[in-house]
């Protein structure tokens, strides 16, 4: 069977982001970074299985058990660590779709790339919030609450982007 | 072929992934797995916008339904995915059907048509393959899986170019191309005889004439056409597993009866087709492109059958071709017995084998004995070979061009000689 260079490079980016999952939490446990590079494998070798969601569970648990239920890492490294999360998904999600043998158009993975654009930026913008917003301690009620308006403020700044993108390649 | 749209281990695993994240983030008073958790709900936000909801359909079709050995084309699946990201189509070609490059392509077009270059092989009756189309929608978040399947198809035994001289045994009918024995208006020169009552003024020969001091007409042999009837004996196919542009005993035979029957039906004459595993359904002897047609149609269902019913082939010759000239293919090997030929021939048919079997030899895996074996086989070929000629039947190998001549001739003469009952 032929090889080709997309579908092999698509699968790398998803290693590489596993990698990263593995590498990104403080203090990793043994178990838990052997774990999760068992499912960051298992994600690149049959992305079509459950690979990318035992690698997501490992890191998690991985990540606080790493700094304990209090301590937050600091945000480079979790915003790091939120972008390698995304994109072993979204890669691997991609190379389910992509067989090694598989010739690729170069369309393929530009149009994936820039869709994936919107979901990161309006993270960042959520990120932003999340450190300029200051921290207080609440009921659970008042956390939940700001729980679900994180969500709508992600759904609304989503739409926006996603429409104005819309609009954008419909005019193309 | 239409599919509807199924969620994915990706969609399963984002939204578990998310959820958990954020369950955390306000059980465990931790914003960093807000963070963590914030592209992949943004993701499933903007893929979650719209739901793929038109169908997936895709057809697999062919531009030629009839090819030629070798001849290339094109398998053309045609993809309608309005809601798609991405289209990832594998294609399998049918049997004798080789593909020209990768046979999985993965395109971004939701409408596409994807050529896949594909060569015929081998002659055969098949199918055109299948395709299955793999669809994503919403960044792999949904999937669609439609398989197509084509439709038939026929790969033609290319013919080779072959020639023979025009002598046959038994030339029959009233017009043709070839020299009967009998007198009439000919054109090829039989003799000069005296003059007799009935005979045309044209035909009178006036030098001999004046230089014996009587009449003298030129004679000449009237031209008639014949029957040919080739009998193909697929009883046994030696190196069948070989897929090369010269296959198997049985490909060798079906190509030299596609020859054969290519150049008699051009100079007029009439051909019909015995496929030994098919006694019972024989093609008779006709002329025409037309029927060219119906025997190559013929031979693309002849396959090896060691097993098929011994019929004897002389009583069935006898009833439709009574005068024709029969050419035995056979690999004269195994179950291919030199005993039909013989029976052929004191049915009162003059018989020519043509041997097949060229430099062939088994593909199986070689075994201890499998040498040995071979070697007997072989051996047991050349006395069969010697029992023919001892019956008079000759045994040409095919060559393509030409290969037939020398024996055509010395068969014309053979059946010309006066015979002692």
């Amino acid at each position: 069977m032929t090889v080709y260079r997309t579908a092999l490079l698509i699968r790398l980016v998803a290693l590489l982001a596993g990698v990263g999952l593995v590498l990104l939490p403080v203090h990793p446990s043994p178990p838990g970074a052997i774990i999760t590079g068992i499912g960051v494998l298992a994600a690149v070798l049959a992305p079509a299985q459950a690979g990318a969601m035992v690698a997501t569970a490992a890191f998690v648990i991985t990540w606080i058990a790493g700094t304990g239920l209090h301590t937050t890492p600091d945000l480079a490294r979790t915003v790091l660590a939120a972008v390698a999360l995304y994109v072993l998904h979204q890669s691997t999600a991609l190379a389910a779709f992509v067989p090694l043998g598989s010739a690729v158009d170069g369309a393929v993975v530009r149009r994936w790339a820039l869709r994936s654009r919107i979901p990161l930026a309006v993270a960042a913008l959520v990120i932003a919030v999340d450190e300029i917003v200051p921290r207080s301690d609440g009921s659970a009620l008042v956390e939940l609450v700001g729980l679900v308006g994180v969500l709508v403020v992600i759904g609304v700044a989503t739409r926006v982007v996603w429409t104005s993108s819309d609009k954008a390649n419909q005019l193309e | 072929m239409t599919a509807h749209w199924r969620p994915t281990r990706a969609l399963l695993s984002a939204t578990g992934g998310a959820a958990a994240l954020l369950w955390l983030a306000v059980a465990a008073h931790r914003p960093d797995l807000i963070v963590l958790a914030a592209p992949l709900v943004a993701g499933l936000v903007v893929n979650l916008a719209r739901t793929p909801s038109r169908r997936v359909s895709a057809s697999l079709g062919v531009d030629s339904s009839t090819l030629l050995e070798g001849q290339e084309t094109e398998l053309v699946l045609t993809v309608e995915a309005p809601d798609a990201d991405l289209v990832t189509s594998s294609v399998r070609p049918g049997s004798w059907l080789a593909l020209r490059g990768t046979g999985v392509r993965t395109t971004a077009a939701s409408t596409s048509v994807i050529g896949f270059p594909v060569h015929a092989v081998r002659w055969s009756r098949t199918r055109t393959g299948s395709a299955t189309v793999l669809v994503a929608a919403n960044q792999g978040l949904f999937r669609s899986e439609v398989t197509a399947s084509g439709t038939g198809l026929k790969i033609l035994p290319l013919h080779e170019r072959f020639g023979a001289v025009d002598a046959l045994p038994n030339a029959s009918g009233t017009v043709g191309a070839h020299r009967s024995r009998r007198p009439g208006d000919g054109t090829d020169l039989a003799g000069v005889r005296p003059f007799a009552p009935g005979d045309r003024l044209k035909r009178i020969n006036w030098p001999v004439s004046l230089r014996t001091g009587e009449l003298h007409v030129t004679a000449t042999v009237s031209d008639r056409d014949t029957v040919i009837m080739i009998v193909l004996d697929s009883s046994v196919d030696v190196s069948a597993a070989a897929v090369s542009p010269v296959g198997g005993s049985l490909d060798v035979a079906v190509h030299a009866a596609a020859s054969i029957a290519e150049h008699y039906l051009r100079t007029g004459d009439r051909v019909g087709l015995l496929d030994h595993a098919r006694a019972l359904r024989p093609i008779r002897p006709a002329a025409g492109r037309a029927h060219l047609d119906r025997i190559i149609d013929r031979l693309l269902d002849v396959t090896p059958r060691p097993g098929a019913d011994d019929a004897g082939m002389a009583p069935i010759l006898r009833r439709i071709a009574p005068h024709a000239t029969v050419m035995l293919l056979s690999p004269l090997l195994g179950s291919a017995r030199p005993e039909r030929a013989v029976e052929i021939a004191q049915s009162g048919h003059s018989v020519l084998v043509v041997d097949t079997l060229g430099n062939q030899a088994p593909t199986d895996t070689p075994r201890e004995w499998t040498d040995l074996a071979w070697r007997l086989q072989l051996l047991q070929r050349r006395a069969d070979i010697d029992q023919l000629a001892a019956h008079g039947i000759p045994v040409v190998p095919w060559r393509g061009d030409g290969s037939l001549d020398e024996v055509l001739l010395a068969l014309s003469r053979a059946a010309a000689a006066p015979r002692l009952r």
